[in-house]
């Protein structure tokens, strides 16, 4: 499928039938590449037509794809030349949708002017971990991206050789270029993506790297790939999104950790203007033990309301009775207090030694002071906020956040569920996570039927 | 029924919403205006900057029914989509100002009047005026940076944009 074959709710706003196409036409490349894995080849219109859309749809699906090339899940490259790379990792402004990206063309020797970059779409099939932290997003995403570039970029060299009837080891590639000197051919990825689409992937172990030396991507300065979005104001963060007939809630938790809200004046609070509604969330899981990938759902009050303004105003309203009988104990003072506890105990345990620690303050000036620092959470400018859109069958849910793993399924069951093992909608909500705190990304549930059964 | 002046063009305003509603609110909820940021909703962070007639005031802090009859620029106004950029949108790419961008509209908002005032500013000057916009990256050296680049993009134009 190709953007030319996507027709889009015209009821929706620009922006969201353009994620709405972008997501039609990734999941049909998707899926391709779910069966590509099974033949080992790169793939055709052929492959996607088995999985998508009756008769006609298939057809046209099928001619318009015939001509792009994915060789993996990091770049496409289509007839008219436009290379399209997927940033898998959260973009919270270390710069990775920029970086990774760039990563990927260094080994493709694709010309940077021809670059589209898209966030790609949370799978760990496809791309492993898809989180922002401890700064690892480039030293882990090095190598396989290195790799995701070069098994293109030796597809393309294939492509070209077969085409000429000339030796791969007398071509060289540069700015999405494939040359033969001999013959003082040339031609460029796009004329070549039908043809490599064809070839089989080679093993990415197996690709060769090019040296340092001869990097012309790395280490220049690109500016960032959102940079336009950005200065122009368009939408790009978790809080941005807008869907048909939204409405906009705010969540009060509770004011510990595992306390409960047992009842609230939710008549007064739904005769407040603007308000629509508001109602007690029953919490699910155990919210003290903190588990990354756990069924916690935390009690609080929701109230829903046709601004965000006036769903604030309704909450400065809200009187709720708590039941904290169960509520953790924990509190900063007494971190504070344990902590200052501990330090004062001698060491416990040697962990290394080295120099003469002794020596050296007896011999200088020494500076003493003590810096404590409060618990905080990133205290990042965007509030943390959520967008889910209910489709009577699906959900779909655009959150603002460094981690985009979706959690694991069978362990996502609300008790009720957990019993019959079936899933009710709150379970299904809870089933979905997306990120960013730039995103264009979301997921689904039920993923749609053409995505690979393997992220599921 | 509110009428507002945002970017050229009138909104009507249901009467749903109610009239003392921020300005922020209403661009982001009610005109679906997205770009203008909001941050702290208390004043302090200047992530909401739009121009009323002109001048940087945080939207968050002006019920929409004051700025009824007075001129609302907000960063989408700057330069129509697809149109070309302002000196100061350009200067904001060529710096590579933003990291997560989500101050930068109302760094940019900020950043244009203060060069409609003062065309060449000091350091000095920057950082005074610049003070109110809170970036949580500590972009604050490309955006002085930038604001040098199309404050001198400015001279060459004589002004326009």
């Amino acid at each position: 499928m190709s953007a030319a074959d996507f027709t889009p709710n015209p009821y929706l706003p620009e922006y969201l039938q353009q994620i709405e196409q972008q997501r039609a036409v990734e999941a049909a490349l998707l899926s391709r590449r779910s069966f590509i894995k099974v033949t080992g080849l790169a793939g055709g219109g052929l492959v996607l037509a088995m999985s998508i859309g009756p008769g006609a749809e298939k057809a046209a699906a099928q001619a318009a794809v015939s001509k792009t090339f994915a060789a993996n899940p990091y770049v496409q490259i289509r007839a008219d030349g436009k290379i399209v790379l997927f940033a898998k990792n959260p973009e919270v402004g270390q710069g990775v949708k920029t970086s990774l990206p760039m990563i990927v063309a260094e080994e493709l020797d694709a010309d940077w002017q021809q670059v589209e970059v898209q966030q790609s779409v949370i799978d760990a099939a496809l791309y492993g971990p898809q989180v922002a932290g401890g700064s690892t997003s480039t030293p882990t995403n090095w190598d396989p991206l290195r790799r995701a570039g070069a098994t293109a970029r030796a597809m393309l060299v294939s492509a070209a050789a077969k085409t000429w009837s000339v030796p791969e080891s007398e071509l060289s590639t540069e700015n999405s270029v494939v040359r033969h000197a001999a013959s003082n051919r040339s031609a460029s990825y796009g004329e070549l993506a039908a043809v490599a689409a064809t070839l089989p992937v080679p093993d990415a172990a197996s690709v060769t790297l090019k040296p340092r030396s001869s990097y012309r991507l790395l280490g220049k300065r690109i500016t960032g790939v959102d940079n336009e979005k950005i200065v122009r104001g368009e939408p790009l963060f978790g809080i941005d999104q807008r869907v048909p007939g939204m409405v906009f809630a705010t969540f009060t938790k509770a004011p510990a950790i595992g306390a409960r809200a047992v009842s609230a004046n939710l008549a007064e609070i739904r005769a407040l203007p603007g308000v629509k509604d508001a109602f007690i969330v029953t919490e699910s899981g155990n919210p003290i033990i903190f588990s990354p990938a756990g069924p916690t759902v935390l009690s609080g009050v929701a109230i829903l309301a046709n601004s965000t303004w006036a769903a604030m105003q309704a909450k400065k309203q809200l009187q709720v009775t708590w039941d904290e009988s169960g509520a953790s104990r924990d509190s900063w003072t007494g971190a504070v207090a344990q902590a200052k506890a501990i330090a004062a105990k001698p060491a416990a345990k040697v962990l290394g030694e080295g120099g003469n620690v002794d020596g050296a303050f007896a011999a200088g000036e020494t500076v003493e002071a003590l810096y404590t620092y409060h618990y905080v959470s990133h205290a990042d400018l965007e509030p943390q906020n959520c967008t889910a859109w209910f489709k009577g069958d699906s959900i779909e849910i655009w959150r603002r956040r460094k981690r985009r793993r979706p959690p694991s399924m069978a362990s996502r069951r609300c008790s009720a569920c957990r019993k019959t093992g079936s899933r009710c909608t709150s379970c299904a909500a809870a089933a979905v996570s997306v990120a960013g705190s730039r995103t264009t990304a979301f997921a689904k549930w039920p993923p749609s039927p053409n995505r690979p059964a393997a992220s599921r | 029924m509110l009428s507002l002046d945002v970017n050229g063009k009138t909104f009507e305003v249901g009467d749903d919403v109610d009239p003392k509603t921020p300005l922020l609110w209403v661009l982001r909820d009610a005109l679906g205006l997205v770009g203008t940021k909001y941050g702290c909703g208390v004043g302090q962070c200047s992530a909401c900057t739009v121009h009323l007639n002109g001048v940087p005031i945080q939207s968050c802090q002006v019920p929409a029914e004051s700025a009824v009859g007075q001129r609302i620029t907000t960063i989408e106004g700057l330069s129509a989509t697809g149109a070309p950029l302002t000196a100061v949108q350009q200067a904001w790419i060529e710096e590579d100002v933003p990291q997560c961008g989500y101050c930068q509209a109302g760094q940019i908002m900020r950043a244009t009047a203060l060069l409609a005032r003062t065309p060449k500013p000091t350091d000095e000057q920057i950082d005074t005026d610049m003070a109110a916009s809170i970036c949580r990256c500590g972009t604050y050296t490309r955006i002085r940076k930038a604001i040098h680049n199309a404050a001198a993009k400015l001279a060459k134009t004589g002004g326009a944009s």
